[in-house]
Order: C-alpha cells, then sequence, then structure tokens
C-alpha cells in the first residue's frame, strides 16, 4: 500500500518560464527512507511543499494512503530555516507539533501551558537539547535550532515525515546526529529528506532520488547511484535553467537522460 | 572560477579592461533623463521649495495667522494679567482634598490615570477581536488559505474590508466626540469617559494591530498550520508571537496618548481633571487654573517616563 503518491503532478508559480515540478509521478510506501537530491532551484522544496499540502498541484494528485484531500495532521514538515518561532521556549516551539491532536480550545493554551510536556521533553532528551527546553529559541545556535525544528515534527507522530535540508550548514558530526534523529522514528512511518549532500546521502538512506529542473532524472538504490549519475543531474540543471552564461556561451548537446522509473 | 591576478600577456585577459572599466557615463541614460525633463537636483529642490512656500502661505491665510496681533501691546497686557492673576498658584488643602476627597483636585488626577488605564484596556479587549478579523493574513490569504474554495476566501476578504472600516470610523471620530455622545448615553462622570476613551483608542490600535499581524513572515505560521493547528491556534500561536513586545510597546505608547486624551474629557463631563480645567476658566479662578495646569504637566511627564520605562524593559 502507497503511502505518499504523486500521479502526473505539475506546479508553477506566478511569472515563472517553466513549471517548479513539471510532471512528476513518485510514489513511497510506508517504512521507506527516501533522500532526494539535486541543485538548487531544482523544485525540491516545492515538492515537499505539495506532500504537506501546503500548495495545491496545477494539475495532477497527491495522495497520502490514497486520499487526495488529507489531513493536515498526516504530515510532518521539517522546514529548511526552521520556521520556528524566535521569541517562544524551546519547548513551547516544541508542543506546537502536538496541536492537530488537540481540541480546539485546548490547544488555543498549549504551546504556552503544556499539558503533558513527557513526550516532547524524552525527545528533546533523544535529541540532545533537553537542557535548553526552556531557553528562547532566538538564543539557539544554528545546529541546536535544526535540532528544535525535528522535533517539533517528530511530536507530531505523523505517518510521513519530511525535512527540507535539515544539515544544511552543519557540520559532519550534527548533522550525522540529526538525521539518525530523523530516522529513529521510522517503522511503518516514511522519511522523506530533502539532503544536498550526496554523500550523506548515499550513506544514510535505501532510495536515492535525483532531482532537477522540476522531474526525476534518477530514482535508485544507493548502491546503485554512480558518479555518472550524479555529474548529469547537476549539470543537466545549468542546460534546464538556460540562463547562466557559462551553458549559453559553451553549448554542447546533452545525451539525453534516462529515468529510471 | 576565480579571476587570475592581472597579467596583460595572457589571452584570457585581453579583454578584461574594457570589460572591467565601465565607469564611463552611460550616454543613453543621460539622454533619456534629459527627455524628461527631470532638470539638475537643484532645480528640482527650487521646484518643490517653491510649491511648499504656497502651500504654507494659503494655509496661513486660511487660518488668519496674524503674527503681530500676539506681539501687540494689548495681548501682552492681557497675557501678563493672566500670569499675574495665576501666582501664586492654589495649592490650599480645601482645593486640593476638597471636603470630602472625591471632590479635591488630587482625587480629580487619581480619576485622570484610572480613566486612561480602564480605556486602553477596554480598547485593547476590543481591538484584539477586531484586529484579527481585519488582517488579510488571517481571513483569506496566506498559507491557511492554499487550497480554499473560492468561496470561502471571498466571504473572508469581506469581513476583512467590513472591519477596517468599522477600524476607520472608530478612529475618525475624536475622543471629545465619544466622550459626548457617551455622557448623553451613561451620564455625567469617569465611565463616559472610559467608553470614549476606550472606543476611539480600539480604532487605534485595531488597525495598527491588524497591520502588524499582515507584516509577519508566513513561514512560522505555515508551520503551525501544517502541524494540524486550526485557523485561530495558528494565529495565536504562529503569528502573534513572532510581534508581542511590537504589540506591548505600541499600547503603552497609546496609553500615554490616553492620558492625554484624559486630561480634557472632564471639557464634555466625562470625569477627570478636565472639568477642573474649564470650570476654573469660566470662573476666572486663576490660581486654581495654574495649579490644574501644573498637576496635568507632571501627569503627562510621569506618563512618558513610566511608559518609557517599561518599553526599555521589553525585547
Amino acid at each position: 500500500m502507497t503511502l505518499l503518491g504523486f500521479h502526473d503532478v505539475t506546479k508553477s508559480y506566478d511569472g515563472a518560464t517553466r513549471p517548479a515540478v513539471a510532471d512528476v509521478s513518485l510514489t513511497v510506501d510506508p517504512g521507506e527512507d527516501v533522500a532526494i537530491v539535486g541543485p538548487s532551484g531544482a523544485g525540491k522544496t516545492t515538492l515537499l511543499r505539495l506532500a504537506t499540502g501546503a500548495l495545491r498541484p496545477d494539475s495532477g494528485r497527491v495522495t497520502i494512503d490514497g486520499d487526495p484531500d488529507p489531513d493536515r495532521t498526516q504530515t510532518a514538515l521539517v522546514y529548511q530555516e526552521g520556521a520556528l518561532l524566535e521569541r517562544r521556549s524551546v519547548l513551547s516551539n516544541v508542543v506546537v507539533g502536538t496541536l492537530g491532536s488537540q481540541s480546539r480550545l485546548r490547544g488555543l493554551l498549549e504551546p504556552l501551558y503544556p499539558r503533558d510536556p513527557e513526550r516532547a521533553i524524552q525527545l528533546l532528551e533523544r535529541a540532545g537539547i533537553a537542557e535548553y527546553a526552556d531557553t528562547r529559541v532566538d538564543r539557539l545556535s544554528s545546529g541546536e535550532r535544526q535540532r528544535v525544528a525535528c522535533v517539533r515534527a517528530l511530536v507530531q507522530e505523523s505517518r510521513l515525515l519530511l525535512a527540507d535540508e535539515p544539515t544544511a550548514n552543519l557540520d559532519p558530526t550534527t548533522s550525522q546526529r540529526i538525521l539518525d534523529l530523523l530516522s529513529a522514528a521510522l517503522d511503518d512511518r516514511s522519511l522523506i529528506v530533502v539532503i544536498h549532500d550526496i554523500d550523506l546521502a548515499l550513506e544514510h538512506f535505501e532510495r536515492i532520488v535525483g532531482f532537477s529542473g522540476g522531474t526525476v532524472r534518477f530514482d535508485k538504490p544507493p548502491s546503485r547511484v554512480s558518479a555518472a549519475d550524479v555529474d548529469r543531474l547537476f549539470d543537466e540543471s545549468a542546460t534546464t535553467a538556460g540562463s547562466t552564461r557559462a551553458t549559453r556561451a559553451q553549448p554542447r548537446s546533452k545525451p539525453g537522460v534516462q529515468s529510471d522509473q | 572560477m576565480t579571476a587570475p591576478p592581472r597579467s596583460p600577456d595572457r589571452s584570457t585577459e585581453t579583454r578584461s579592461p574594457d570589460r572591467g572599466v565601465t565607469c564611463r557615463p552611460d550616454p543613453t541614460i543621460r539622454e533619456s533623463s534629459e527627455e524628461l525633463g527631470r532638470g539638475t537636483p537643484s532645480k528640482r529642490s527650487l521646484t518643490w521649495l517653491i510649491v511648499l512656500g504656497i502651500i504654507v502661505g494659503v494655509a496661513a491665510w486660511v487660518a488668519e495667522v496674524d503674527p503681530i496681533t500676539l506681539v501687540s501691546t494689548d495681548a501682552r497686557q492681557q497675557m501678563w494679567q493672566f500670569v499675574a492673576d495665576g501666582v501664586p498658584p492654589d495649592f490650599s488643602a480645601e482645593y486640593l482634598l476638597g471636603r470630602t476627597v472625591r471632590d479635591g483636585l488630587l482625587w480629580a488626577i487619581v480619576e485622570t490615570i484610572a480613566i486612561s488605564i480602564a480605556g486602553i484596556v477596554l480598547a485593547v479587549g476590543l481591538a484584539i477581536p477586531l484586529a484579527v478579523a481585519g488582517a488579510s493574513n488571517v481571513t483569506h490569504t496566506g498559507p491557511m488559505y492554499t487550497g480554499t474554495s473560492g468561496f470561502r476566501r471571498y466571504a473572508g476578504h469581506l469581513l476583512q474590508r467590513l472591519t477596517r472600516g468599522i477600524l476607520s470610523f472608530l478612529r475618525a471620530v475624536p475622543d471629545l466626540v465619544w466622550g459626548f455622545l457617551f455622557v448623553t448615553a451613561v451620564g455625567l462622570g469617569p465611565f463616559a469617559g472610559v467608553l470614549a476613551l476606550g472606543i476611539h483608542n480600539a480604532g487605534v490600535l485595531g488597525k495598527i494591530y491588524a497591520d502588524f499581524l499582515e507584516d509577519t513572515d508566513p513561514a512560522p505560521a505555515e508551520a503551525v498550520y501544517a502541524t494540524g493547528a486550526t485557523r485561530l491556534q495558528t494565529v495565536f500561536h504562529g503569528i502573534v508571537p513572532q510581534l508581542t513586545p511590537t504589540l506591548v510597546s505600541y499600547t503603552l505608547y497609546r496609553w500615554e496618548c490616553a492620558i492625554r486624551a484624559a486630561t480634557i474629557l472632564g471639557f464634555v463631563g466625562a470625569g477627570g481633571i478636565g472639568y477642573y480645567l474649564t470650570v476654573t476658566i469660566t470662573r476666572l479662578q486663576y490660581q486654581k487654573l495654574v495649579t490644574a495646569i501644573i498637576a496635568v504637566f507632571v501627569l503627562v511627564v510621569a506618563a512618558d517616563y513610566i511608559s518609557a520605562r517599561l518599553r526599555r524593559n521589553l525585547v
């Protein structure tokens, strides 16, 4: 049974010359962990926001468990840069993740007066930041902030966990720690991580999706991803974007890239 | 590719000089600016100076500004007479404390402070729901409304425009006029003043709060909404926390304004020290009037100081 399904999904932004996501079909099964790799501007973030429902496709369908209009609690997203509430404490940022499972009125008080912070504290401990539970988020380092964002998503206990560049600008040890934290939650749940660092992706994930120019370029296990795949992935983006001087100055024919799907 | 150090003998560098030196004025730019007839900067500022002069001149004529009258012998004599009559100010216990305390000047000062505080509290209470209903990112735009039906968004837009209209009306009517209105409704006394300040400042604070809400970063709001939070929860935990200090700071500033406004609400019988100002003027009791003016001065300076101290402790 498919957990997340993209069916011929296209999405364009106003004023853009080409769609950010073009006719993408992709399925993720329960328990899978997937890394999406690709150059900047490839449409990876758009893909994640389509999965959470924060964006709606222009055409095609995005389904969770076959449902084209799923509950928002089904997906949890670790935002790039965290999207945290700067002046609030770590704990009140984290318990925001439980709002979907609260009653409407109780939820209004929850971030200020958490009813049952135990689970949140446990996860903060696992992330190694429990000592900062009462510290304001804007006093933390970027690695600590990134972990707060991860814990907020983990507390949600959603079936599909998404993360947008959770390791950007972090040192290797912290990156490792964050990926361990995210994948520890796996069981029948799925994890999709957009990641810049290809080596980290190959090392940590059982399925690698190469994404550039709004489409899937390859989709295979890490053992079968070749250096040529990666080279082509980043090369391809230069020609698709078609705006860099380097590409215009020296046009050369590209061999057609085969998608493995 | 990083540029190697300048070496004219290398072939790749030969184009560098004529590409790098682009400081020459672009002839097309000068041409187009002349075509538009904008003129030089000094010419432009001269034009503005003349326009400003005309505006000030017309304003002074309409407002019957006549400095000569102010310094005329007659005017000087009148003012001097006022000062002479007002000195020494009346600091008698009878005036300050009255016969029953509640009819003394000191009580009126306390009453003025009370009106301003109660008025602002009422204003905040009214402004919060109005601001929420008047902010477009709460009613119909932004991350909480992707995939929402067109009708729902249209209804939200309508609500937002309507609320903004109400806010404009509340703030367009001056607090003194509200005071007059409420005196006829609830009778003479400070309660009318509280209502007047509350309603007028609800309009002022509601508009500012709504503008602040619209000006927040949508990312945290999207993140909170995406967890499955309701829209109201998203407003209070995704949007409002971004600007709490700003809201508190601005509210304190409005309290300062409210205490100034409360000093004249007594003109229309809405309580506070204003009653003493108007009564002593009409009865020509200048010694008592000067005392009341000194009291107002102290009150306003103290309010400014307290509010500034509180605001400094924020953030």
